[in-house]
């Protein structure tokens, strides 16, 4: 669709220099106080089983999450495991059937209203499909400049243009000339997400909520999404909630990865701890699924065990222990009988709810 | 969850290469063309496509979005309906019982009947929509089964029925279960199981694992590999995650803007890629246990391919682009261990012609990005 226009900006596309995208991950930029947090949330729906009798679905069950500024924290997970309910509760869209969100150190409890639009000035949520998330009948210049208007009414029209333009080239839409004046079908599935990232910016976010980014790009153009959703972190020191089932792209992106399984955290680390040494059975599972260049055929390198009996997670059970011990290789009687333990890594703030720790010295128990 | 170590024979990529070249023949594809018939012209999404594929082959078709790698598939399996139609070009079909190879591109309806699910069948990615949701799952099999083979009896296509399923990781007594009542994964499974019920010789899958999670897809390929490893069927997978593609195939046809326009061994794409399209795509996937470096994606967009530039398609994203590049179109040549549609390694130039091209006198017209990749 734009090969005229790559003709004639062919330098419009920057060429990210090589360097490490995780180099600013050593040095402790956290906080005292994360900058949104989850504290204890559950979520219960109520469902049918197949015979069609209510029944209640653990969506979360005891949920604990920190999101620090300038920090990506990854949430990697399969369907069902609870990803996408802790963005849209961290959106307000759902309410914890119990627990809370701080904003700030702050509880909130706010339905609609003055109180939630505040909160949105903070919060803002980057959807999955950004063929979905535009209006198609609006020019991006109306897209973007309605929430600066909304966001900062007192701003004249020069200033919400100018504020547009400079949102549009945050997100490396460059130069802004070039789209704001045009339809979202005009443009490709990357350059509408970055047009969804510069709406997401216009309100000066502290906290960016991605639930699956690039999952519908090609590709070609979901590392630039990557990039810039890595770039802003720090330029705009925001915090990002990056929601995926690529644990390649986790690693890629991420500080912090953490495993959800059967609506708990089971695991939660400094990346490459999480990548080079997991603990939870399910981490390895979903880390030895997942694809890897590296074990092309031909490479010598075994692939993994292979998986020939797999089944999705049962939320609606009231069990005792770990969800995953029905599928778990290592599973031992307590894991069944008594309550999930929770072990912290002495060295890094590595945690994991499973017995598997308690043989390392490495591992202290907390609960 | 059941973790089985499979005692694996990990081949070498020398021993694939062997065990390619020893193989029969199964599926020969000459300048096979696709046209979309549209108001504003005819739009080619596969373009001159040649590719090989022997007995027993497993061939990755990697490409993004209107590369034309499904259109390719359905044109395989003769699949397409109008606006689509296969416009020049042939497939030869050479079946293992030792029939005489045929052009499936010149068979009518009635002639492809004999050929579908007993020598080509389907694998598509959305399960739910391929199986029939008002019948039980076993009647869709024991009907694809007798269709196909009507002097079998209704109790042995069942029994048929229930090993299929077995095979694939689900309990025989799924056989009266409404596809509704299945995960998503154990449908996908099911419709492999379905796809294997005429022991094809070739099963063409599109996305087949797209729709699903990554511990599912792993144990759909897991069937699938084992199944394939049992029966010797060859299998086209189509799909845009190379990473996938790497691990699984034999050989990797790369297609960009309707055109296949690298193949090779998983091997030598991984290392020594020879299309600058394919390093880029390859580059384009974090790794998981290599060292992690600033990786960037192909700056530009995919071709229109109502409007394709003059020369190479990928010449306008190329940072390695020359002149000429933007002037013919590359052939698609073999080259050592596979086929290469690059002039930098296709050899169509000469190596003098490439220095040339490469350091252009400075008066000379063209001059795209410089930077080599």
């Amino acid at each position: 669709m734009n090969t005229s226009d790559l003709h004639a900006h062919p330098s419009s596309e920057k060429v990210p220099q090589p360097e490490n995208p995780r180099e600013a991950r050593s040095s402790p930029s956290r906080e005292a106080v994360p900058v949104l947090e989850a504290r204890d949330v559950h979520v219960h729906f109520t469902g049918t089983d197949s015979a069609g009798r209510p029944v209640t679905i653990r969506a979360l069950d005891g949920v604990d999450l920190t999101l620090h500024r300038g920090q990506i924290s990854a949430l990697v997970g399969e369907s069902g495991s609870g990803k996408t309910t802790i963005a849209r509760i961290f959106a307000l869209i759902h309410k914890p059937t119990s627990g809370e969100i701080l904003l700030d150190g702050k509880p909130i409890r706010v339905r609609g209203g003055r109180a939630e639009r505040a909160y949105y000035r903070h919060v803002q949520l980057i959807y999955q499909d950004p063929f979905a998330s535009l209006n198609g009948l609006k020019k991006i210049r109306s897209i973007v400049s309605r929430v600066v208007k909304i966001h900062f009414p007192r701003l004249g029209r020069a200033r919400i243009l100018e504020r547009t333009e400079q949102l549009l080239e945050k997100a490396n839409m460059t130069p802004s000339a070039r789209y704001i004046d045009r339809y979202p079908t005009d443009l490709s599935g990357g350059q509408r997400q970055r047009v969804a990232i510069a709406r997401a910016l216009a309100v000066d976010p502290a906290v960016l909520l991605a639930d699956e980014p690039t999952s519908m790009l090609d590709a070609s153009i979901r590392l630039d999404v990557l990039n810039l959703l890595g770039d802003l972190r720090r330029s705009e020191n925001v915090a990002v909630l990056y929601i995926t089932h690529d644990i390649a792209s986790a690693r890629y992106l991420s500080d912090r990865i953490h495993v959800m399984y059967g609506g708990k955290v089971v695991e939660a680390g400094p990346t490459e701890s999480i990548i080079s040494a997991p603990v939870h059975p399910y981490t390895q599972l979903l880390l030895g699924a997942a694809p890897d260049p590296a074990r092309y055929k031909g490479s010598g390198k075994p692939t993994h065990e292979r998986i020939l009996d797999a089944r999705p997670v049962d939320n609606s059970s009231d069990i005792t222990g770990c969800r995953f011990a029905d599928r778990c290789p290592v599973a031992m009687p307590k894991c069944t009988t008594e309550d999930l333990p929770l072990f912290r890594s002495t060295e890094n703030d590595h945690t994991v709810q499973c017995w598997q720790a308690e043989s390392t010295s490495e591992y202290e128990r907390l609960s | 969850m059941t973790l089985t170590t499979v005692p694996q024979h990990l081949e070498t990529e020398a021993e694939i290469i062997s065990r390619l070249e020893d193989s029969p023949v199964l599926l020969d594809v000459r300048g096979l063309c696709v046209d979309y018939v549209t108001e504003a012209g005819n739009i080619r999404a596969c373009d001159d496509v040649d590719l090989t594929l022997r007995r027993g082959e497993i061939l990755g078709v990697a490409g993004e979005s209107a590369s034309g790698k499904s259109t390719l598939l359905n044109a395989l399996g003769r699949l397409q309906r109008m606006p689509a139609a296969t416009s020049a070009g042939e497939i030869r079909f050479h079946p293992t019982d030792g029939t005489e190879p045929v052009d499936l591109v010149g068979l009518t309806e009635d002639e492809l009947a004999a050929y579908r699910w007993t020598k080509i069948s389907v694998v598509m990615q959305s399960a739910m929509a391929s199986l029939n949701p008002v019948i039980r799952l076993g009647e869709q099999f024991t009907d694809v089964i007798r269709t196909h083979n009507p002097r079998i009896r209704q109790a042995e296509a069942r029994a048929q029925a229930a090993e299929l399923l077995t095979m694939v990781g689900i309990s025989a007594d799924r056989l009266t279960a409404f596809p509704f009542q299945l995960s998503g994964g154990m449908q996908q499974r099911a419709l492999i199981a379905l796809s294997l019920a005429c022991d094809p010789d070739l099963v063409l899958m599109d996305e087949p694992t797209t729709a699903v999670d990554v511990v599912m897809q792993r144990q759909i390929l897991d069937q699938v590999l084992a199944a394939q490893e049992r029966l010797g069927f060859a299998v086209v997978f189509v799909t845009h995650d190379l990473s996938l593609l790497l691990e699984i195939s034999d050989r990797i046809a790369i297609m960009y803007g309707g055109k296949v326009v690298e193949v090779g061994t998983a091997a030598r794409l991984h290392s020594t890629a020879k299309h600058p399209y394919t390093r880029a795509l390859r580059n384009a996937f974090p790794p998981l246990s290599e060292p992690v470096r600033r990786l960037s994606g192909i700056p530009g967009s995919p071709p229109d391919l109502l409007d394709l530039p003059p020369g190479c398609s990928f010449a306008p994203r190329c940072a390695a682009a020359m002149p000429i590049c933007h002037q013919r179109v590359p052939e698609l040549r073999d080259i050592d261990q596979g086929r290469s549609a690059c002039f930098l390694t296709n050899g169509e130039l000469s190596e003098q012609e490439l220095a040339v091209q490469q350091h252009p006198p400075l008066n000379g017209g063209h001059d795209e990005e410089g930077e080599a990749l």
